[in-house]
């Protein structure tokens, strides 16, 4: 199910004249149709896209196949670039000042890719592989619309990886029909990298471009042309055994193993990575030692997300339960203390009757000369009066006001007698006030100005009198 | 005993198969109800725990209130004792209107009635100017004692005509019944 979503990788050798593929469950060798431009022809194309859609057989539907492609030397540039020390983050801005300055065309025009070969940190050493762009492009446009989803590296660089390794310098012959690849490496790094013709002095000049004492021989025309012979007669010469079969070389090994065990190799890129990394179906490629690693992660969040509420719930409710209960009982003491409080004080304020209202409105409406001789006066709002006033005009005066002050439900003039051969009337008045929510909205009682008045009248009073005379 | 046929022993293994698969879905679905049960009190809870922070800031605000209206009556009722407050608030009363300029007549205390939450009723009779008497009116309440003017009368005093007669019946609350009444309705 999972090679169902995530197909296993192809490797694929590209050469002048030939196109290797090799999958787990076999190989394909295609030839190539190159134009006079060394690009390849239309039927070509049309072939390879045919060939290798069959070979693959991939639904529309699936994932792009993932594919590390290793490209011949032809037109590969190998420098060995001394880099200052500077920080992981800005390396990649100063390689491409570098390639600007040490190779023909621009970084943007090339397809390029590096690999420490350094490791001291004062002076950094790196390798620098470049093709021009166009090259990859070549291949990248065939190879994608077979539904293939590409990484380039240089075949030389994969032929290394079944190198048995020996500590000494070394060189890789690369034989094919009518060019060789001679690659040199020391320390497990190539360090540089030549295009030979097959002729019978190649021996010569592969001991003549390369350095090393051991010399390792692959390709199918290793064998005929005698070389081999040639050059163990001269030095140590190594034949690099690959199987037999279709889409088996050196390289395609090299490539499977670099993938396999985990090996980079450095990718040849036409653009800059982005910051902004487009899907790539590669992610769900489940194989990769990275991909799973996020694999896991993703599983261990997913699976936190769906536990943790129901542990929370699980692990938090007794000590919720805890608090809950003790700050229930807290609460409860709080309000048995503060409940009743409030509702006695409410009912202290609500009780107490606005005497001091009723005085100060029959006060402020009685006429001067006026005589109180009684006022009663109860908690439900019954109001008795009986006072005498100079006539029946003050009476009807008095009555007036207090009705226009918006404080009494009604008032009653109960008797009204006049005495004193009519100098005076003895007036006998109920009234009762409003309920509390009709008393409200009223202002009653004396405004700042007159309570400054009454003060100074008060203080004047309690003076003692020789001191008001000097007042006055 | 003799040796089982392959038969049989498929027949064995599908139902060992059949009753794990049967044990693990019933003994996963009790553990499914019993830990779904334990978020939904839990849920509930946490729910609850939210309802009292809401009145726990409700009675933050009645803390309040009751503070402010203790400073206006100048009363704190948890420092009232019904033993001695209608002694205390006779006596307040008296050195309030003394202290006034009223001069004290007649006091008499009764009991009052408990269904109507008093402990005791003052009537006290006085004569003073009308300042004095109109002053001791306004203290009253403030006297620190739950104290309710239940009805007054005011009279002119005869023989000296700058003076009047005070007579009021005070309402001396009993506080403790506001412990064990259940809080109004709205």
């Amino acid at each position: 199910m999972r090679e169902f979503f995530n197909p296993p990788p192809v490797f694929i050798e590209i050469n002048p004249a030939s196109l290797r593929v090799l999958r787990e469950s076999g190989g394909l060798e295609l030839p190539l149709q190159r134009a006079a431009d060394g690009k390849l022809t239309a039927a070509c194309r049309k072939e390879l896209i045919s060939a290798l859609q069959n070979f693959l057989g991939r639904k529309n539907w699936q994932p792009r196949v993932r594919a590390i492609c290793g490209i011949s030397a032809h037109g590969v540039s190998l420098r060995t670039i001394a880099l200052p020390a500077v920080a992981g983050g800005e390396l990649e801005s100063v390689l491409r000042l570098q390639i600007e300055k040490e190779f023909p065309l621009s970084p943007d025009e090339l397809a390029w890719g590096w690999r420490e070969c350094s490791n001291d940190p004062a002076r950094r050493e790196v390798i620098v592989a470049a093709v021009r762009k166009e090259v990859i492009e070549d291949y990248a446009a065939v190879l994608s619309e077979a539904g293939l989803n590409l990484e380039f590296t240089l075949s030389a660089f994969a032929r290394e990886l079944i190198c048995p390794s020996p500590n000494e310098p070394h060189a890789i012959l690369e034989m094919g029909r009518n060019h060789a690849e001679l690659v040199s490496i020391e320390n497990g790094v190539a360090t540089s990298l030549k295009i030979l013709p097959v002729n019978e002095n190649l021996a010569d000049a592969a001991l003549k471009n390369s350095p090393a004492k051991i010399i390792f021989v692959s390709g199918d025309a290793a064998a005929q042309s005698g070389v081999l012979e040639k050059l163990s007669a001269r030095m140590d010469c190594r034949r690099l055994e690959v199987p037999a079969g279709d889409g088996f070389s050196a390289a395609t090994i090299g490539l499977k193993k670099s993938v396999s065990e985990n090996i980079p190799l450095p990718r040849l890129q036409s653009k800059p990575q982005s910051s902004k990394t487009p899907f790539s179906f590669s992610w769900t490629d489940f194989t990769r030692g990275e991909n799973r690693r996020w694999l896991t992660r993703a599983a261990v969040l997913l699976v936190l997300l769906l536990v943790l509420p129901y542990a929370e719930a699980l692990l938090l409710k007794p000590l919720l339960g805890l608090k809950l209960a003790s700050f229930k009982k807290q609460r409860q003491q709080f309000a048995s203390v503060v409940e009743p409080e409030l509702r006695f004080l409410q009912s202290l304020k609500q009780t107490q009757p606005p005497y001091l209202d009723v005085i100060y409105l029959f006060s402020q409406s009685a006429a001067p000369g006026s005589h109180l001789d009684s006022l009663t006066i109860n908690q439900h709002g019954d109001i008795a009066i009986k006072a005498a006033m100079q006539n029946a005009q003050q009476v009807t005066d008095f009555r007036a006001k207090l009705i226009a002050s918006g404080f009494f439900a009604n008032i009653t003039v109960e008797e009204q007698t006049p005495i004193q051969n009519q100098q005076r009337v003895s007036v006998r008045m109920s009234a009762q006030w409003k309920p509390s929510a009709g008393r409200a909205a009223l202002k009653i009682g004396p405004s700042p100005e007159e309570i400054g008045k009454a003060n100074s009248k008060t203080n004047a009073a309690a003076a003692p009198p020789a001191e008001r005379n000097t007042k006055s | 005993m003799r040796a089982l046929s392959p038969s049989e022993k498929r027949t064995i293994r599908y139902a060992t198969i059949g009753i794990l698969i049967y044990l693990a879905l019933f003994g996963g679905f009790k553990l499914w109800k019993f830990i779904a049960h334990r978020r939904a009190d839990y849920l509930h809870m946490v729910a609850e725990a939210r309802q009292l922070k809401i009145e726990t800031g409700l009675d933050a605000d009645k803390a309040i209130v009751v503070k402010k209206m203790m400073t206006e009556f100048q009363l704190d009722p948890a420092r009232l004792s019904t033993n001695s407050v209608v002694a205390d608030a006779s006596a307040a009363i008296q050195k309030a209107a003394t202290s006034g300029g009223v001069k004290p007549g007649a006091i008499r205390e009764s009991p009052g009635r408990a269904s109507a939450k008093e402990l005791a009723t003052i009537d006290f009779e006085g004569s003073g100017p009308v300042a004095a008497v109109i002053s001791l009116l306004h203290r009253l309440p403030l006297l620190g004692y739950p104290l309710v003017i239940d009805s007054l009368q005011i009279t002119a005093d005869a023989a000296r005509p700058d003076q009047i007669k005070l007579s009021v019946k005070i309402i001396v609350l009993n506080f403790e019944s506001w412990k064990t009444t259940e809080a109004p309705h709205a």
